[in-house]
């Protein structure tokens, strides 16, 4: 087995080593990320200077919205943590399917390059959620529809190779029940990306097919709602409980960080396999002012309560590994803070969504705006950085400078309580979801807002850029620089090009 | 909750805002509870040695566990609960409320008052029960009146229902969370300012000419909805060059366009229908008197080449 860093060895491009495919992941991911927070700020600058052209605030509305669902929240934690970490964390030295890797990967770049190029035509203007039949646009919808496609096989293909890969490829003695819980939430996240992915792809192909026959609504005037609940059926497990893999890498880091076993490890395993169950039982929830029955909303709003044991379980099991652990104060932990406070946020704004009375005035409004981002942004792409700052040593036997990332998380976590905060007051006082026109009285939290969101973006770039200064100018990472006790940890930083000179077996989770 | 919501205007807003104070307090609760303990035990269990281990795993405290979900559970089934008969309230309409029916379009809304009165703003009385029949010709919208905590969605080829008693004579704004449909108003009026506002709307000849009430009328019936300007097909024929002109009905006949016609259409519209058409048109017997009926024909003229060019053939022959 060589001994040549896998970032010496071989090429990029038809490579399908996992760990650079992950890396390209991320390198794509946080692109578009940047590209999706970028537009969303200029938006917010263009309303604050007074006004915007309605069709572009409509397109960029929706290319906000695609991008920043359908491109990073969806697929970012498997795509980039899942690749890299998947074959390491089980003692393997690839993944099941390796070409697989790879096809997804060129489905995921082919699908974001028909979904930007829909922008340079004419750009779609229906809202992410492709609700308004009247302003898809014609032929540019058919290229961002195929784009998002492709985007939804490369879910599907990402999906199978996780599973086939954590049946087939598990070190020798490393039971199910030993796998540490951020393979676990991979895994059973495998199961909504191939579901999803099928009946989402399916679903938008349908809408294209629609749209080209002329068709107003897919399912017409008899089911006028159709498309609605396709969507939501797709898209509440794969990007609202985009959270069950988001929980994994937290509890990774907070059990690393603290260089402890995680406390009530069945539970919260269990907790997550509930959770992804409950996730396609639910998504009637989002129909809550689309004139859905009220028996209907009464039901699937039963049915969420469903999830409130398992996040209980999850949090407790969390509080109980930090109680008496020994905790480095680092930039991962700082960013697990910053989860707790956003995540949290977005999950007690789920509270008033889900009360009946309360949650039917605020779903159309900028407060249900708010919880989506309290929950994607702040619970996903927080959890994601927690997970690239934790491993990042792994990814690139670097060290970064602690004092700048810390800060930069700070200014993160600020900048984004700032932006969306307000949004929540403004959702109260019967804003529209995504509406520009504010109430008298309510541009001071439209500027706010702005204010936060510029802040945020700041706090992002900081980040970016200590993480890619540590590439010139960091210090060499030991293999095991925060003494954390997964099998990844046993692999060289950065690993070789077959992960382990020689493979580890395996033990019970979590036992150094 | 004043400084969360605009001021109530119903009992139900009072009902929700009580229901939205109670979860705010909870969530507050909730969350400083979980955020403080996570903040205290990394600042307690700071690792101070660089080789310092955490504490061995041991058993699960199964009674902190257990106290730590029901308290979850507590809170959510409580948030949940709160003003649950507002909702199935709310989806009971009271018997003997005021029916208005609602059609929404991406340019205007319009309100079938009872008694035929039409407009494109929602005029009721304060303190009496209203029930709204909401239906869109185009696309989805939604009704959302902020301050009576009002927000039902408004579906194509569905009626769905929403009823509210406002508590107070004022204007409120109404919105849709769609994208570009026009925002109108609810005018909450006394039994008395309700009366004039019939009088002013029925008698619209003492500020209009006859072809503006016909202009006027086209609006406020709700012509519109099926019958554009511009030549293009909704649910009916458009009303551009109708008159003096002829067509085939469903029968086989042709139809000549003139004063008798229309006034046959408006009063029986099932008599003769436009092959290609379905017999859907409101009937408007007994909703309009004969002096609208002549204002309709007298903006007709007006919007139709028949009509000019038949008077231009007249100038010439004169």
């Amino acid at each position: 087995m060589t001994s040549t860093s896998y970032l010496d060895s071989g090429g990029w491009i038809n490579t399908s080593d996992h760990k650079k495919i992950g890396l390209m992941f991320l390198v794509w991911t946080l692109g578009l990320f940047l590209f999706g927070a970028l537009l969303a700020t200029f938006l917010k600058l263009k309303i604050w200077q007074g006004g915007v052209d309605l069709t572009l605030l409509r397109q960029m509305q929706t290319y906000h919205g695609v991008a920043m669902v359908f491109l990073v929240v969806i697929p970012i934690i498997p795509s980039v943590l899942g690749y890299f970490l998947l074959p390491l964390q089980l003692g393997a030295r690839e993944m099941a399917l390796p070409a697989l890797s790879r096809c997804s990967l060129r489905f995921y770049g082919l699908g974001t390059v028909l979904v930007l190029a829909s922008l340079f035509t004419a750009p779609v203007a229906s809202g992410w959620t492709f609700a308004r039949p009247d302003l898809l646009g014609g032929g540019s919808f058919v290229v961002l529809a195929a784009g998002l496609a492709l985007m939804a096989l490369s879910w599907v293909m990402t999906g199978l190779n996780f599973i086939v890969t954590v049946h087939r490829l598990r070190a020798p003695g490393l039971g199910y029940l030993d796998l540490p819980v951020l393979t676990w939430s991979l895994y059973l996240t495998s199961y909504v990306l191939v579901v999803s992915g099928m009946v989402f792809g399916g679903g938008i192909v349908a809408v294209a097919l629609a749209s080209l026959r002329g068709q107003a609504l897919l399912g017409g005037q008899t089911f006028p709602l159709l498309w609605q609940q396709i969507f939501w059926f797709a898209t509440t497990p794969a990007a609202f409980f985009a959270l069950v893999p988001a929980a994994g890498v937290i509890t990774e880091v907070i059990a690393g960080m603290s260089r402890r076993p995680v406390i009530g490890y069945r539970g919260l395993v269990g907790s997550l396999a509930t959770l992804v169950v409950a996730s396609f039982l639910i998504w009637g929830v989002r129909l809550a002012d689309s004139g859905q029955g009220a028996m209907a909303t009464f039901t699937f709003a039963v049915l969420s309560l469903l999830v409130v044991i398992p996040v209980a379980l999850i949090t407790f099991s969390w509080l109980a590994t930090l109680w008496r652990g020994a905790v480095l104060c680092a930039a991962p932990t700082t960013l697990v803070v910053a989860f707790l406070v956003s995540a949290g946020i977005g999950t007690v704004l789920g509270l008033f969504l889900s009360n009946l009375s309360v949650g039917r005035f605020l779903a159309g409004t900028m407060f249900a705006t708010a919880h989506i981002h309290y929950v994607m942004l702040g619970g996903v792409i927080t959890a994601l950085l927690a997970g690239v700052h934790f491993w990042w040593p792994k990814f690139t036997g670097r060290t970064y400078h602690q004092g700048w990332a810390r800060g930069s998380a700070v200014l993160y976590l600020v900048g984004l309580n700032v932006a969306f905060f307000p949004q929540i007051m403004m959702g109260t006082r019967g804003l529209g979801r995504g509406l520009v026109d504010p109430a008298p009285g309510l541009e001071g939290l439209q500027i706010i807002s702005t204010v936060g969101m510029v802040v945020l973006l700041l706090g992002f770039v900081f980040m970016a850029f200590n993480l890619v200064r540590s590439l010139v100018l960091g210090e060499t990472a030991a293999a095991n620089p925060w003494g954390a006790t997964t099998l990844e940890w046993e692999a060289a930083s950065p690993p070789v090009a077959g992960n382990f000179a020689v493979l580890p077996r395996g033990r019970g989770p979590y036992e150094g | 909750m004043s400084s969360w919501f605009p001021p109530e205007a119903s009992v139900q807003a009072a009902a929700m805002d009580r229901a939205f104070s109670g979860i705010w307090f909870g969530a507050v609760l909730a969350l400083v509870v979980l955020v403080g303990l996570a903040v205290t035990f990394v600042i307690q269990f700071r690792r101070r040695d660089p080789s310092a281990r955490g504490a061995a795993a041991g058993p699960v405290d199964r009674r902190l566990q257990v106290i730590w979900v029901l308290g979850a559970m507590i809170l959510a089934v409580t948030a949940f609960a709160a003003d649950l008969g507002g909702f199935f309230g709310q989806t009971v309409p009271p018997l003997g409320a005021t029916e208005v029916d609602v059609v929404a379009r991406q340019d205007g809304w319009t309100f079938h008052h009872p008694g035929g009165y039409v407009a494109d703003t929602l005029h009721v009385t304060a303190g009496e029960n209203v029930v709204l029949k909401l239906r869109s010709d185009d696309l989805p919208h939604s009704f959302t009146v902020p301050a009576l905590r009002i927000n039902q969605g408004v579906l194509p080829d569905r009626t769905t229902r929403t009823w509210f008693m406002a508590d107070r004579v004022d204007t409120f704004a109404v919105r849709s969370n769609t994208h570009g449909t026009a925002p109108t108003a609810l005018i909450t009026h006394t039994p008395d300012s309700y009366a004039r506002w019939q009088d002013s709307v029925s008698d619209l000849f003492a500020t209009m000419d006859p072809v503006e009430v016909g202009a006027h009328l086209y609006l406020k019936l709700g012509c519109k909805t099926c019958h554009s300007l511009d030549g293009s097909r909704l649910t009916g024929p458009s009303l551009q060059d109708v008159f003096g002109g002829t067509f085939e009905s469903r029968t086989g006949a042709m139809n000549l366009v003139d004063e008798a016609f229309v006034r046959e259409s408006l009063l029986d519209p099932a008599a003769s229908v436009r092959a290609g058409y379905e017999p859907v048109m409101t009937v408007f017997a007994g909703r309009i008197d004969d002096r609208e009926i002549d204002a309709i024909i007298a903006w007709l003229k007006t919007i139709s080449t028949f009509v000019e060019s038949a008077a231009d053939d007249a100038e010439v022959e004169g």
